[in-house]
């Protein structure tokens, strides 16, 4: 069964049609891809997938079930969660302490249990080492204790990543994962998306072509709210819609940004 | 002596009351102006329990809290999904309501002259002289209020409560539940001001709406700003400077209406030189309202 299915979702703002009848499946350890150009409305599509935006017509399932009508923290508890185009961060706490955050439901963070340390210290602990290890493979071990407002771009970036393989949720939502950071940051990022949790699924939204190549088994590319072309990453980054709509000629295709995997 | 028992007292509720504010303003950044509200209905609802319905008062005094409480979370639940100025503009809209409501509705609350209450028994000690009794009790009640909401701070609930605070989507996007966390928070902040209310009608006997108007709730705010939000030990020195300032004044020889006038024109210098130079108060971990980034 398909981790994730859309079926016929259109999003309006006002008279702008965002996104028109997108219908696409993403299957169980299946990492898709989503390409397009800037305003294609591949952000758009996340935020009403993931339950930011309300679909104006449409259906979104999440193992089978109806989530186009439930709120987004909810849909994060069922094991679909997503990151941002802007990382997003607490700045007071430490990176260490911004990780530690991630597991839902811990017990420390009820109001009750709280107060009596003891139910809540051991977890606590294994918790810390579990982040430190990987705060340690995310190269970012020398800023764990470092209080996360004076962490660069691309380690809030790397940070963010971390918070996804932290949590043990089947489906990730990635918006331009890589986009800002620094080109030799990359491939550990790929690395690691490759590596942990080999079952899972993930939807990646990204502008660097060869780093969805290396990771992506499907590519869809959306333009203008409509979903033009599907298959994998190579048919598709060489289709002629995604040339002409998407690159211009195959000449400007990033060559100084091109990074080795 | 009695005085300074009586001092003590005051100090003791205001302490109580800024703890009490902070895990609002301070922890959760919610710049909420209607605390002195609820202060206002811990002493008005123990009084009518007492007065209209013949509970017996240490009952009364018991169940005070928990009406508060149970209004909070009413309260709270329109203001969930509130954030920055919008906030304190709800609040204050809620503390206009609630001075109204007790300065008017005189058939029940005695209007303007309020209601004397004598909650302790004739002849003991606590009736002839109740903050000499009511000292020790406040000051453990204080001390352990602030072991409690340190604990709070201190535990994984400090994280979630501390992502809330800065960034709501980044707490709703990991799976926390945004809307709850500020629910319980706002309703034991409320409940924590009510028991202070409680506290301060049997000291004082007397309640009136004067000391429960936004004004109120304002120089509270400006007390957790002062000191410094998201610390106990910030929130007790904006208490105290509170409670400081008339007595300076009455060292210098100023009583009356005079003094009442120019503590607040102190404090409000005060306020204004710790937001231009320490914005983050006396004492104090973080500041005082957030702007939510989008």
């Amino acid at each position: 069964m398909e981790v994730l299915e859309a079926s016929h979702l259109t999003k309006l703002f006002g008279r702008l049609e965002a996104i028109k009848d997108v219908s696409f499946k993403v299957g169980r350890g299946e990492i898709l891809g989503i390409i397009g150009p800037n305003g294609a409305g591949k952000t758009t599509l996340l935020n009403v997938l993931a339950g930011y935006l309300r679909c104006d017509a449409g259906r979104v399932f999440f193992s089978g079930t109806d989530i186009s009508k439930v709120r987004p923290d909810q849909i994060a508890r069922l094991g679909f969660i997503r990151t941002f185009q802007r990382p997003r961060f607490v700045g007071e706490l430490t990176a260490l302490e911004n990780l530690m955050t991630v597991p839902i439901d811990q017990k420390g963070e009820s109001w009750l249990w709280s107060l009596r340390k003891g139910t809540w210290q051991d977890f606590e602990n294994s918790l810390k080492k579990q982040c430190d290890q990987l705060l340690e493979e995310l190269g970012l071990a020398k800023k764990a204790n470092e209080k996360c407002r004076n962490l660069s771009f691309g380690e809030i970036k790397l940070l963010n990543l971390g918070f996804c393989l932290l949590s043990d949720a089947p489906l990730v939502a990635l918006d331009e994962p890589v986009a800002g950071m620094a080109p030799h940051m990359r491939p550990i990022a790929a690395r690691i998306l490759l590596e942990k949790h080999p079952g899972r699924s993930y939807l990646i939204i990204e502008h660097d072509m060869d780093f969805l190549r290396k990771v992506a088994d499907r590519v869809l590319f959306i333009s203008q709210g409509n979903l033009l072309v599907e298959g994998p990453p190579d048919d598709v980054l060489c289709s002629r819609t995604v040339l002409e709509a998407f690159l211009g000629s195959e000449e400007s295709d990033g060559q100084e940004y091109r990074v080795k995997y | 002596m009695e005085y300074w028992m009586m001092i003590g007292c005051i100090f003791g509720l205001y302490a109580l009351l800024a703890i009490s504010l902070n895990m609002v303003a301070g922890e959760m950044g919610l710049m909420s102006l209607c605390h002195a509200a609820f202060f206002g209905m811990g002493a008005y609802t123990a009084a009518l329990l007492v007065t209209k319905l013949g509970i017996s008062p240490w009952l009364s005094s018991l169940l005070s809290p928990f009406f508060v409480a149970a209004m909070a979370a009413m309260l709270a639940i329109p203001l969930s999904r509130i954030n920055g100025d919008f906030f304190a503009i709800a609040t204050f809209g809620l503390a206009l309501v609630f001075f109204s409501v007790i300065l008017h509705w005189t058939s029940l609350t005695g209007g303007a002259f309020g209601m004397v209450v004598d909650l302790a028994p004739h002849g003991t000690g606590l009736a002839r002289n109740p903050s000499k009794i009511l000292l020790l009790p406040i000051c453990f009640i204080v001390l352990g209020f602030s072991l409690i909401t340190r604990r709070w701070r201190r535990s994984p609930l400090g994280r979630v409560l501390n992502t809330i605070r800065e960034d709501q989507t980044l707490a709703g996007s990991l799976g926390k539940r945004v809307g709850t966390q500020r629910l319980i928070s706002f309703t034991v902040s409320a409940s924590i001001a009510g028991l202070a209310g409680v506290i301060y009608l049997w000291i004082v006997g007397i309640v009136d709406p004067s000391g429960f108007g936004v004004m109120d709730s304002v120089m509270l705010l400006a007390m957790v700003i002062v000191g410094g939000a998201g610390s106990n030990r910030g929130s007790i020195a904006g208490a105290a400077i509170v409670v400081i300032i008339p007595e300076l004044l009455r060292s210098v020889g100023l009583t009356g209406q005079a003094a009442a006038n120019l503590r607040q024109i102190i404090f409000g210098i005060l306020l204004y030189l710790v937001l231009l130079y320490r914005p983050k108060g006396l004492l104090g971990r973080l500041h005082v309202g957030v702007e939510q980034r989008t």
